[in-house]
């Protein structure tokens, strides 16, 4: 049975009862790719500020990439959740923070494969389970964020293909992404005539800008993204060009989901990574972790990581069979990375001055975890959705 | 309109010095900022205008070139500085304090010859902390044994403030190994001497215009170099670490301020679902609590100063300030940084540096952890029968 996936598990930890036999020996498995592969790049590519491209090729051949792919296009045609969330927590732990692969398989994949033409997704598919074409998606931009209705960049159709012009900002994979998804209007009249279009590397017009400088996520190459009459042929657009609002939509749960998935593994390696440090800790002649104040603080922060890991295991089962629900994903969302800030907050501070310096790697935890309340739709977006679902608003007199 | 946050109100003597301060900064540090986070650069620029404008020297007594200024002005300085660039305000702290042992407790020849520097603009440095010992200074290594009349100062001290800028160090050893924090004395050490090696700078979250770095000591000084008396050094480290903590609610109370106007402005001005965010409770009532708990900061600052510069005993006060002002920090900077959202994650938004900046006021001149034992301690002292 799983425990835990601490190396120096509790006595009492909590068994995590979602997983079958299969999960833990998938999850040795995913252990040994990101210790081996990942892991000991990482501070280069944070140097670099960008993962190198090899490491999606390797993931791919170890089939961990579209894990839910059809057999014929190389993929394992597993779409139990649970593989990708162990690959999530064992990322969080041994591998690398800004690699993200799992933006590419299951946040921008999917619809290739369920908006593209056939012969879009004969192409395509493959390459992306390989690693050799790696995937971003162009939603956001400086006036548009939450609020998709804010959205200027625009898609015009040109007989029978469309043309594009307009800007993107913080594009995770920016830089790497060798196929974007983009969310242009194409209604202008309407706040949800939206379309998503494929724009590929080499498209005239299509520019990357900026790589962003950031707070933290070092290794993750955040990017702008510039359109300027990118010509986009009728085989490129994904689904109808009037739905994609829609279709935007219903990868959001997922999302905050796999946030919520990443926020309590990087939350339990905080704790775990402090309550080392804290039992070599000397002050006043006592063990730092045997004061009072390291022991009760560690435990409240212990019992939260435990309770809400949880409730987000809970949102992995009802994801699986299909039922998680917008509000649910939202209380996931915004519990766990509120929880991410509050423990590398209180383990930064049981570390006291290494906790500011680089060389700590909580400090560098730290600056990551800010974006975590702010990324794929604020703590203020989650408690909206969540308290529209209270039916709260006074109504309009009929 | 004036904003509703609580403002002191100076003597003139004082608001002298905060008028020099605040157009220094106006005009010169609030531009430099962000240069100075992105190379990481000691801005020697700065330096040299906080020199020239006295007020690197401001805290020191007339009688040694210094400004006389009272610890109101000095906190008051700070403050103002920190709104616009906390490393700035950080080596201030540094210029005003590092030299704090030698006023409780230096020859007269000491202090003409450090405090002259000084208010010169070569820093002194306070060298207390080692890699293993922070809070604990009892925990210290680095020791000094006597060599006929000279002491030979061996270890490595290290988190020196303006470390490497700064050309003397105020150097904390062990004379009496057995007898704890009974048996440190501090001695004055110059940089140049053979013998002192500064060869570790640290790579930091934030204030990353200030200098940290090691001290390597293998070097023969004087008597006549050690400040107070022997043994007896620990009482001047803390009431040093008083005044720095009444600083680091200075610098910390800049900070917040400096986060309440970067969110005000852009809760006014960001629109989202058609209207600007400052309409949105979450967004509205994060800025009353900022300003509520700015003021209550501010107002325990200069009631501590005041206190300070009355002659009264502020150990526990400035320990109180100290925590509370760099807490209150903390919350208008995570406010500031989820008013600005994405924007707010990436450079060069001025909240982006600020998050960073401000985690150390929780960690230096004594932890926040550090802070509740001394004012629990206090509680115990004072209830004691």
């Amino acid at each position: 049975v799983f425990l835990s996936w601490d190396d120096d598990p509790r006595n009492s930890s909590m068994i995590r009862r979602l997983f079958e036999s299969e999960h833990d020996d998938f999850r040795a498995t995913a252990r040994r790719f990101f210790e081996k592969e990942i892991g000991p790049h990482a501070s280069q590519w944070r140097e670099d500020g960008i993962v190198a491209r090899a490491a999606f090729e390797k993931a791919g051949k170890c089939g961990f990439l579209l894990m839910w792919a059809n057999a014929r296009y190389g993929g394992a045609g597993v779409d139990d959740f649970r593989y990708e969330q162990i690959l999530i927590e064992e990322n969080a732990r041994y591998g690398e923070r800004g690699f993200y692969l799992t933006l590419h398989s299951r946040l921008v994949a999917p619809y290739i494969d369920q908006l593209g033409t056939p012969e879009l997704r004969d192409l395509l598919i493959p390459r992306c389970v390989r690693g050799e074409t790696i995937l971003a998606i162009a939603m956001t931009e400086p006036d548009a964020g939450s609020d998709l209705a804010g959205m200027r960049t625009r898609a015009i159709k040109d007989g029978r293909s469309w043309v594009i012009n307009g800007s993107k900002t913080y594009i995770s994979n920016g830089q790497l992404a060798d196929a974007v998804v983009v969310a242009a209007k194409t209604d202008p009249a309407s706040k949800r005539g939206i379309g998503l279009f494929l724009v590929e590397s080499g498209m005239p017009g299509y520019r990357r800008g900026r790589r962003l400088k950031k707070m933290g996520l070092d290794a993750q190459d955040t990017s702008e993204l510039f359109f300027d009459d990118v010509r986009v042929p009728e085989s490129h657009v994904l689904g109808d060009p009037g739905l994609g609002f829609s279709y935007l939509t219903r990868l959001l749960p997922e999302e905050r989901l796999i946030t919520a998935v990443g926020s309590i593994a990087y939350a339990q390696q905080a704790f775990d990574l402090t309550r080392q440090f804290v039992r070599g800790r000397k002050v006043f002649g006592r063990v730092l972790g045997s004061l009072q104040n390291t022991r009760f603080q560690l435990a409240t922060l212990g019992s939260e990581i435990d309770c809400l890991q949880t409730f987000v295991d809970t949102c992995v089962i009802e994801h699986n069979r299909g039922a998680l629900t917008p509000v649910l994903a939202a209380e996931a969302k915004l519990l766990a990375s509120e929880l991410e800030g509050r423990v590398v907050d209180q383990c930064l501070q049981l570390h006291g001055g290494a906790g500011y310096m680089d060389e700590y790697p909580i400090s560098r935890m730290y600056r990551d975890a800010r974006v975590s309340r702010i990324f794929a739709g604020s703590s203020e977006i989650m408690r909206e959705i969540i308290a529209r679902d209270l039916d709260l608003e006074e109504r309009q007199p009929a | 309109m004036m904003n509703p946050i609580w403002e002191p109100e100076f003597e003139a003597a004082d608001a002298a010095f905060v008028a020099r301060a605040d157009e220094l900064s106006r005009s010169h540090f609030a531009g430099r900022a962000a240069e100075i986070d992105r190379l990481q650069e000691y801005p020697w620029d700065n330096v040299k205008r906080l020199t020239s404008a006295g007020l690197a020297g401001m805290f020191v007594p007339r009688q040694f070139g210094g400004g006389g200024s009272t610890l109101t002005a000095a906190a008051a300085v700070v403050e103002r500085i920190s709104i616009d660039c906390a490393s700035t305000s950080a080596i201030l702290c540094a210029y005003q304090l590092g030299a704090f042992p030698l006023l409780l407790a230096g020859t007269d020849a000491q202090k003409e010859q450090y405090l002259g520097a000084l208010v010169g603009g070569e820093g002194v440095s306070f060298a207390i902390s080692e890699r293993g010992a922070g809070s604990d200074p009892a925990a210290m290594s680095a020791s000094a044994s006597p060599e006929g009349a000279e002491w030979l100062l061996r270890g490595e001290k290290y988190w020196i403030g303006n470390g490497g800028a700064s050309r003397y160090y105020v150097a904390f050893v062990k004379t009496d190994p057995s007898a704890g924090a009974r048996g440190i004395s501090a001695f004055m050490v110059d940089k140049t001497l053979p013998g002192i090696t500064i060869d570790e700078y640290v790579d930091k979250m934030g204030i990353r215009g200030t200098q940290t770095s090691n001290l390597k000591l293998d070097v023969r000084v004087r008597d006549s170099e050690r400040v107070g008396n022997l043994n007896r050094a620990m009482p001047l480290a803390l009431k040093t670490l008083t005044v720095g903590r009444v600083m680091v609610a200075a610098q910390s109370v800049g900070l917040a301020l400096g986060a309440f106007q970067e969110a005000t402005q852009r809760a006014m001005t960001r629109e989202t679902f058609g209207s600007p965010i400052v309409d949105h409770q979450a967004v509205a009532f994060k800025l009353a609590d900022i300003a509520t708990e700015i003021s209550a900061a501010r107002l325990m600052l200069y009631e501590a100063a005041h206190t300070y510069d009355r002659g009264g005993d502020v150990a526990a006060l400035a320990a109180m300030t100290k925590l509370f002002a760099s807490e209150v920090s903390h919350r208008a900077a995570d406010a500031a940084v989820q008013i600005w959202g994405g924007l707010g994650y990436c450079k060069p938004t001025k909240v982006e540096r600020i998050y960073r900046d401000q985690r150390i006021m929780e960690i230096y001149e004594g932890t926040s952890e550090i802070q509740r034992l001394v004012i629990s301690r206090a509680i115990r002292a004072a209830a004691r029968p």
